[in-house]
């Protein structure tokens, strides 16, 4: 009965004084994950919260590295809590980008097709003298916005989203303004030829 | 002998146990409580976006934080009467500071970013109003005005970024933006500077048109950079009209065909309505004058222009203008009824003026800016 007492303590002992380190490295493995998919970028702040959560853990394992009866039980649960949060911020960060993805995406169509009725106003422009000079300006911002556009689906292909998307906003805003721009320029030329 | 036995051991043991007890009292104590304040000094840094701003200290910080948890663990794997963890403390007392500078840089640096791209984006946004109310409308070349347009897109990006508090890219933008606002804004005004070297003969032209109209006569003053027509009797400014010109407007017309307004003293030459002009109403100048005549031949003897060059002619006051652009071959157009206007206040034989600007240059950007 006493043998089997102290073989139970000595297993539990045992069981509770070794460092977690397929826990550790689980952990660190999702942090990693996250870390990858963009969450320091797309999610910062719960990035930065849940490296704190790693650096807490790391302090606790080694405050237990130094007690002579060493108990990781604590840790153990700390380190499931912090990989399942590691897992959390890292499918808050690929929703992040997903969100941010569809907006540049939507925000492409939109200025795509303010392009094509730019280009159709163009066409619809007075001919001849007159719309030459009153159009040649707003020809070469047409392709300014154009531009921008390309860059913005090179930059979405490689994955560089917040630029793309300050991009393709400035673009849209161009583009309406072009719009704008345009209308005024057909309205005012139709006025004057009525008269 | 066992009482004396007993009594021998008990005080061995007690002095033991006193041993101990002081041993045990002076084993070091594990930096827990120090490395916590550590880890909390350096989450505030990264808060404050110190890892941006004020890298350098973050970095340091940091580091002095890995060397005490190396340091820190490095102990642990001494027996526990020799542990030492001053080096620890030191460390910590590294990551304090250092954590502490860098978040205080931080702060100040994302302030005095964040106040140079906002009053640089009030400086860009007036430069771009003096391109857009002026430049704009000035036959510039082409890489001037794409510069202008990549600026003002590069600008918009830097209200987004700012928006959203990414500092850092906000001020990337921001320095792209002020150098294609600025360049463009530069090489457009260099161009005007040269057309303004001619302001003080613009000016006298102008003062000479107005006491023309003295003595209850009619005079007609155009304004080539305000693109206005000003309609002058008894030196009184009777009426300002709208008017548009030929897209080189900004300079001298020199041959036929160049798309520029002349610039010099006129008279109206004839008086067209109906099936005589296309242009709803026409006042007809007598442009080439006898100036316009010798200016030609000088840039034909000097070759600035082909030996077969012709000087041109036909240009006229006429309607269907009021497109916002300026479209005509070098004629001046107004909107229909500001013709009718100019129709009924001229006739033949009445003095036209036409001048770069009334106005110098600096007053007019200085306008500009104030608005």
């Amino acid at each position: 009965m006493t043998l089997f007492t102290a073989l139970s303590v000595a297993v539990l002992l045992s069981s509770c004084g070794k460092v977690p380190q397929a826990e550790i490295d689980a952990a660190n493995a999702a942090i990693e994950a996250a870390q990858t998919a963009g969450a320091d970028v797309y999610v910062a702040g719960d990035f930065a919260a849940l490296q704190d959560s790693m650096n807490v853990v790391n302090q606790k394992v080694e405050e237990q590295n130094g007690k002579l009866f060493k108990n990781y039980k604590a840790v153990g649960a700390t380190l499931a809590a912090v990989t399942q949060m590691a897992g959390e911020v890292q499918a808050k960060a690929e929703a992040k980008k997903e969100e941010i993805r569809n907006e540049i995406i939507a925000l492409q169509a939109e200025v795509s097709a303010l392009n094509n009725q730019n280009n159709e106003l163009v066409a619809q422009a007075p001919k001849g003298k007159e719309g030459t000079a009153a159009l040649e300006a707003i020809k070469s911002d047409i392709g300014v916005v154009e531009a921008s556009m390309a860059e913005v689906n090179n930059q979405l292909t490689a994955g560089e989203l917040m630029p793309a998307l300050d991009k393709a906003k400035a673009a849209k805003e161009k583009a309406q303004a072009l719009n704008t721009e345009l209308s005024e320029v057909i309205a005012r030329y139709s006025k004057n030829k009525r008269k | 002998m066992r009482r004396k036995t007993f009594y021998w051991l008990s005080t061995v043991a007690l002095f033991l146990s006193f041993a101990v007890f002081r041993v045990i009292r002076n084993v070091p104590q594990p930096p827990g409580p120090e490395m916590k304040m550590a880890l909390e000094a350096l989450s505030e840094a990264q808060k404050a976006n110190a890892q941006l701003y004020a890298r350098d200290a973050f970095n340091q910080a940091q580091m002095a934080y890995d060397s005490a948890m190396e340091n820190w663990s490095k102990e642990n794997s001494r027996f526990f009467l020799f542990r030492d963890y001053s080096q620890v403390n030191n460390w910590v007392s590294v990551v304090l500071e250092k954590a502490d500078e860098a978040q205080k840089l931080s702060g100040k640096r994302t302030k005095s970013t964040s106040k140079r791209i906002q009053e640089g984006l009030i400086q860009l946004d007036k430069k771009i109003a003096i391109f857009e109310l002026y430049y704009k409308r000035m036959p510039l070349p082409q890489s001037i005005l794409k510069n202008h347009n990549k600026g003002v897109m590069k600008l918009s990006e830097t209200r987004h970024a700012f928006g959203n508090k990414r500092f850092s890219e906000a001020e990337k933008y921001f320095e792209q933006a002020w150098e294609l606002i600025n360049s463009s804004n530069d090489k457009a005004e260099i161009l005007v500077q040269n057309w303004f070297s001619s302001h003080v003969s613009w000016q006298k032209n102008a003062k000479q048109a107005i006491q023309l109209s003295a003595n209850s006569k009619k005079v007609i003053l155009v304004d080539k950079f305000a693109h206005k027509c000003f309609l002058y009797q008894n030196k009184k400014l009777v009426k300002t009209l709208d008017v548009e010109f030929g897209p080189n407007w900004m300079g001298d017309k020199i041959v036929k065909g160049d798309k520029a307004t002349p610039e010099g003293t006129y008279k109206i030459t004839a008086k067209k309505s109906g099936a005589q002009t296309k242009f709803y109403k026409a006042l007809l100048i007598d442009y080439p004058n006898s100036e316009d005549k010798i200016r030609f031949e000088k840039a034909k003897s000097k070759k600035l222009i082909p030996a077969k060059a012709d000087i041109g002619g036909l240009i006229e006051f006429h309607g269907m203008g009021g497109k916002g652009v300026d479209w005509t071959d070098g004629c001046v157009a107004l909107m229909n009824t500001d013709m009718d206007a100019l129709f009924r206040f001229a006739g033949v034989g009445t003095p036209v003026t036409i001048v770069g600007s009334v106005q110098p240059l600096e007053s007019i950007i200085k306008d500009s800016v104030l608005q």
